[in-house]
């Protein structure tokens, strides 16, 4: 029977929230209060679990980003040069401020990776590869890139899976009799960077690429940096091995690239002068 | 001799060896004259038409379909063959180069830890790092100046509507 109600929750995680019983709320409410130190990892901060009945607050909202950040940055440090780590930190912060969350204290962070893949985490921690960036001609295309990153975190993208992956992992733990905060916390965002290796739907991969467009243009680049970097992406060797993650969690991009044309006709032709900003765009070391 | 180097490599970027690379069109557009938004329309291709690439340059991409030539923006053709996303393991691989002016960094890897899933499964919260990193954090308005720089002119424009789905028949095998 426990096994049967899993896979019920496992099939209509969407069903979660509205299905589970007054008494296995009761419950659940007690796995998510606010979390104790952590006794495995003393340096990280624990991450309080969102109210899985509300809304996810933005003090919980910044701490999950955090944890997974700090978690991602023992995976890959961010590249040395300061210059860089500044440079992107203007584009992405003008950028930024062309969308819904404007007050959100925006990080940008090229990782030490030959990896192709960039990273939106909750609260806007914003991460780019050293492998893609090494793919961008100019600034724009690293605007519209940004922009994709951007319109994860301003339409709560991933906390809206965490949330649909914490009912899932808590029914999880009580069946597994682990009902402590936490191994509740572990089963929300996984180990380590754990989180980062489950793509989002491909819905929300396509309009993150029709928003980012948007923000990119709002911040006065030419609409064609995104699709310019998705074209230099399916150029590559799909059987790259720094493209696995990337192709594991998002749409190949000659399918993203379909779906945004359909989207972006030509009713962004208007723009097309904008500014690509080539000459200013910071070159890797 | 670096002169001539740099002259080689110019007109190397102005005219790259294109000839007989074929792709196809992601979505449906309109040939134009010359490249520039403002030149006529010599024709209109249907999305998937296969061209040939003759010449590309940054944005822009002159291809012939049959007898008919001329120019579209470069994103909307795509090397080989459509992708059917029916079968994600059928993926398109090939070295195709279309001459663009991009500078791929193919070098070796050793010594750069990755990014795969076992790496960031077993990746230790790194607060040294992290620290680095918000410390990079800027306000609103030195992006502000920093746009004003690079003469960027803030755009009015709402979100794009989600297109309809695609045409069944085109991802059938």
């Amino acid at each position: 029977m426990r096994r049967l109600l899993l896979c019920f929750v496992l099939l209509v995680p969407g069903l979660a929230h509205a299905q589970l019983p007054g008494l296995l709320n009761d419950v659940l409410r007690n796995v998510t209060k606010p979390a104790a130190p952590q006794q495995e990892s003393s340096s990280a901060p624990a991450a309080p679990g969102p109210g899985l009945l509300g809304e996810t607050t933005l003090e919980e909202e910044l701490a999950i980003g955090r944890q997974l950040a700090g978690h991602l940055l023992g995976a890959a440090p961010l590249a040395t040069d300061e210059k860089l780590q500044c440079y992107v930190n203007r584009v992405g912060r003008w950028v930024a401020s062309q969308g819904e969350r404007p007050e959100l204290p925006w990080r940008f962070g090229v990782l030490e990776s030959e990896d192709l893949n960039a990273f939106a985490l909750p609260g806007g921690y914003v991460f780019v590869t050293r492998g893609l960036f090494a793919l961008m001609r100019d600034e724009a295309e690293l605007a519209g890139v940004f922009g994709h990153e951007i319109a994860h975190v301003n339409f709560r993208h991933h906390l809206k899976l965490y949330k649909q992956g914490q009912a899932i992992n808590i029914v999880g733990s009580l069946i597994g009799q682990r009902s402590d905060q936490s191994a509740a916390t572990q089963l929300l965002l996984g180990k380590g960077a754990e989180a980062l290796t489950r793509g989002l739907d491909k819905d929300a991969e396509f309009e993150a690429d029709r928003a980012g467009v948007v923000l990119a243009t709002r911040a006065g680049y030419t609409p064609y940096g995104l699709p310019g970097v998705l074209r230099a992406i399916g150029e590559r060797n799909p059987r790259e091995a720094s493209l696995a993650l990337l192709f594991k969690t998002h749409p190949l991009p000659q399918e993203r690239l379909e779906r945004l044309g359909d989207a972006m006709g030509d009713s962004l032709d208007r723009f097309a002068e904008g500014k690509t900003l080539a000459t200013r765009f910071k070159r890797l070391q | 001799m670096p002169r001539l180097r740099l002259l080689l490599l110019g007109l190397a970027v102005a005219f790259p060896a294109l000839a007989g690379e074929a792709g196809y069109l992601t979505r449906e557009v309109e040939l134009k004259a010359a490249p520039s938004q403002s030149a006529g329309v010599v024709s209109r291709l249907a999305k998937h038409t296969k061209v040939e690439v003759l010449v590309e340059q940054r944005a822009w991409a002159q291809v012939k379909s049959g007898e008919t030539t001329g120019w579209m923006l470069s994103f909307y053709v795509m090397k080989g063959e459509p992708a059917p996303s029916v079968s994600w393991g059928r993926r398109l691989s090939s070295a195709w180069s279309l001459g663009t002016d991009r500078k791929v960094n193919t070098s070796a890897t050793i010594g750069v830890r990755g990014l795969d899933e076992e790496e960031l499964k077993s990746a230790q919260f790194n607060e040294t790092e992290l620290k680095r990193l918000e410390g990079l954090a800027l306000a609103a308005p030195e992006g502000e100046r920093f746009a004003g720089q690079g003469s960027l002119v803030p755009q009015r424009l709402e979100y794009l509507p989600a297109p309809a789905a695609p045409d069944a028949p085109a991802f059938q095998q």
